[in-house]
């Protein structure tokens, strides 16, 4: 860059200034400050003295729980929405044009409403003898009992797919609908059934919109506590939960908040780690 | 959309479906190839509907306009693509995509990846990928169309030559006239959904049915003719005032046709002379050397214009203002139908 004067190396350093302080200040610094609350001993809510104990607390085998709850519901979740996602964007992205922006946009509708509207809505249709409960019923299951589906981590399941869905069709479609489909063509016209087809080319091709769809629902998914509060209860604690238990509630444990704060922190960065490679595969394609 | 084509492709033949772009023929190819369905109507393969087959199940590999490689496979994934799918053993695909390689002249190219070849090489892939199951028909959509001219030139007879080869049946959509003449055992002409012609490419090119088919293969002029007698095998017509003998079947008297006429089948000659038959009136308008001859413009006495290319040695007569005569041989107009 000195090569070539000094200017417009300035004039790039300018252009940084802002954003690269509002990170500092808005993101980098209160992380910076929980990350050091996690190293704290516990107080009521804190005790400004590092110990580190409560990253130990964290593998109590109540928290280790809600770990493996929080990992199992989130992936479960991404799964649920890679099925249910890929499909839909599939069809979406093999409309006509102007068809697309119509569906895309119903796609997106739930984004836009309010959250507790819709978990509200959610809560009346599955608690017993709700309209979900009353449709299995009417399905012959459950054997005439009331089905509970709400508070158990099937409703938890139910409302991170319906949640985060959006999020796992836009970057399939954005993928999908770049592809040449000819490809399909080609494909099926060697000898390729429909399930080769999807394992042997579309799959592989579409990966980058996978892991991107992925990660982001994961991401979603393992942070969350509005749907676990409300749909799952007690029982389907997730991390989100804890943190948010631990810093609010009674009572209070900083450290412990922030080091399972922290802890989703490493699992998201390995998750985007994992993300980058898969899509990274593929760039240039 | 495709319409009331009825055609019959010979074993082991080139053939080339030719139209301007929209008229039908790579419809007509994806009909074959099973990519698309006829609401009516039905396509045999050696004999058998196989409207009810799918593509994968056809006897059948297609060569697509922009290759349609698999840009995640290495080029000797993409060829063993076809062989993968009908579960051959590994040591036979290794042995086989080799050979096909070989066919295209890629050998040693099995490692790289499609985006790492030229346009010409990844045209050869295609072709290896499409023929590695060998197929009884190979259907090639505009294969040579995002080549340049000299790479599509020595592509259109590396391809000739492998079907030669291969015998097996092409069938080949392109808008070139010029590659399908060159190219084919016999072509079919299309326009709006239809199949206008068919036939060897000198057949096409010197009995065209109709005005289309006269314009759009080579050049031609046309001229307004009334059938006023005969004199077997000619007939005698009138045109720009002039009476002609043109040779082809009776129509009777009275009829209008339109003569269609190549420029390179026209001579001119100086104004006065008047040794052979079919003399037309004219004043030479304009004349180009190409190299390889001369191409000149004729005003006839009616005002129409005509164009006729001349080989480089006639150029003594050719002194653009001044009065000539263009004359052709009977056999070489092609009589149409006026209302085609």
């Amino acid at each position: 860059m000195s090569g070539h004067g000094s200017k417009p190396g300035t004039r790039a350093v300018g252009v940084l200034v802002p954003p690269a302080a509002w990170l500092t200040l808005l993101f980098l610094g209160p992380l910076g400050v929980i990350a050091l609350i996690s190293l704290m001993m516990p107080g009521a809510p804190v005790e400004w003295t590092i110990d580190g104990s409560a990253y130990q607390r964290l593998l109590d085998p109540i928290y280790l729980g809600v770990l493996w709850r929080s990992l199992s519901l989130a992936v479960m979740a991404t799964v649920l929405c890679l099925v249910l996602g890929y499909p839909l964007a599939y069809y979406i992205a093999r409309r006509p044009p102007r068809f697309r922006r119509v569906l895309f946009f119903l796609v997106l509708v739930p984004l836009w409403t309010n959250s507790l509207v819709l978990i509200y809505g959610w809560m009346v249709m599955l608690r017993p003898n709700g309209a979900f409960d009353q449709l299995l019923q009417g399905l012959g299951f459950g054997g005439g009992e009331p089905l509970t589906i709400l508070y158990t981590p099937a409703a938890v399941i139910l409302g991170l797919v319906y949640w985060y869905l959006p999020f796992m069709v836009y970057p399939l479609y954005a993928s999908i609908e770049k592809l040449d489909f000819r490809l399909l063509e080609a494909a099926r016209d060697l000898g390729a059934g429909g399930l080769a087809v999807l394992v042997r080319v579309l799959l592989p091709l579409t990966l980058p919109g996978i892991a991107t769809g992925c990660l982001l629902v994961f991401v979603e998914a393992l942070g969350a506590f509005v749907v676990p509060d409300l749909l799952g209860g007690a029982k389907s604690m997730m991390l989100g939960n804890l943190v948010q238990q631990r810093f609010l509630s009674v009572p209070q444990d900083w450290p412990m908040g922030a080091a399972a704060a922290m802890l989703m922190l490493a699992l998201l960065l390995v998750g985007m780690l994992w993300a980058s490679r898969v899509g990274g595969l593929r760039r240039g394609a | 959309m495709v319409r009331d084509v009825s055609l019959a492709i010979r074993e082991g033949e080139f053939f080339s479906l030719l139209g301007p772009s929209g008229c039908g023929k790579t419809t007509l190819l994806r009909l074959l190839a099973g990519f698309e369905s006829p609401t009516s109507g039905e396509i045999l393969l050696a004999g058998s509907g196989v409207q009810d087959v799918p593509a994968r199940r056809r006897d059948l590999n297609i060569v697509f306009q922009h290759y349609a490689l698999f840009p995640h496979l290495s080029v000797a994934r993409n060829v063993a693509f076809g062989l993968e799918m009908q579960k051959v053993a590994g040591d036979e695909i290794q042995r086989r995509v080799a050979d096909a390689l070989a066919l295209v002249r890629l050998q040693g190219l099995g490692a790289r990846m499609p985006r790492e070849l030229s346009g010409g090489q990844q045209q050869r892939v295609a072709l290896a990928r499409a023929l590695i199951t060998r197929p009884a028909v190979l259907l090639l959509d505009e294969p040579l169309g995002a080549l340049d001219l000299k790479l599509r030139r020595e592509m259109q007879s590396e391809l000739k030559a492998l079907q030669r080869r291969l015998g097996t049946t092409f069938v080949y959509v392109t808008h070139d006239q010029e590659e399908a003449l060159a190219m084919s055992d016999r072509v079919g002409v299309m326009h709006d959904g239809q199949l206008l012609q068919v036939g060897a490419p000198h057949e096409i090119y010197d009995r065209p049915v109709n005005r289309f088919v006269a314009a759009f293969i080579g050049e031609s002029n046309f001229l307004a003719a009334e059938v006023t007698g005969y004199d077997d095998p000619d007939l005698i017509v009138r045109s720009a005032g002039e009476s002609l003998r043109v040779r082809g079947e009776r129509i009777a008297i009275g009829r209008r046709v339109t003569l269609a006429l190549r420029p390179e089948r026209l001579r001119i000659m100086p104004a006065g002379d008047s040794v052979a038959v079919n003399l037309l009136d004219g004043r030479l308008r304009e004349c180009v050397y190409l190299g390889t001859g001369w191409r000149c413009e004729i005003e006839l006495v009616d005002g129409s214009v005509m164009r006729a290319s001349l080989p480089p040695q006639d150029s003594g007569v050719l002194s653009v203002g001044s009065r000539v005569m263009l004359t052709f041989a009977p056999p070489d107009v092609a009589i149409l139908e006026s209302d085609s």
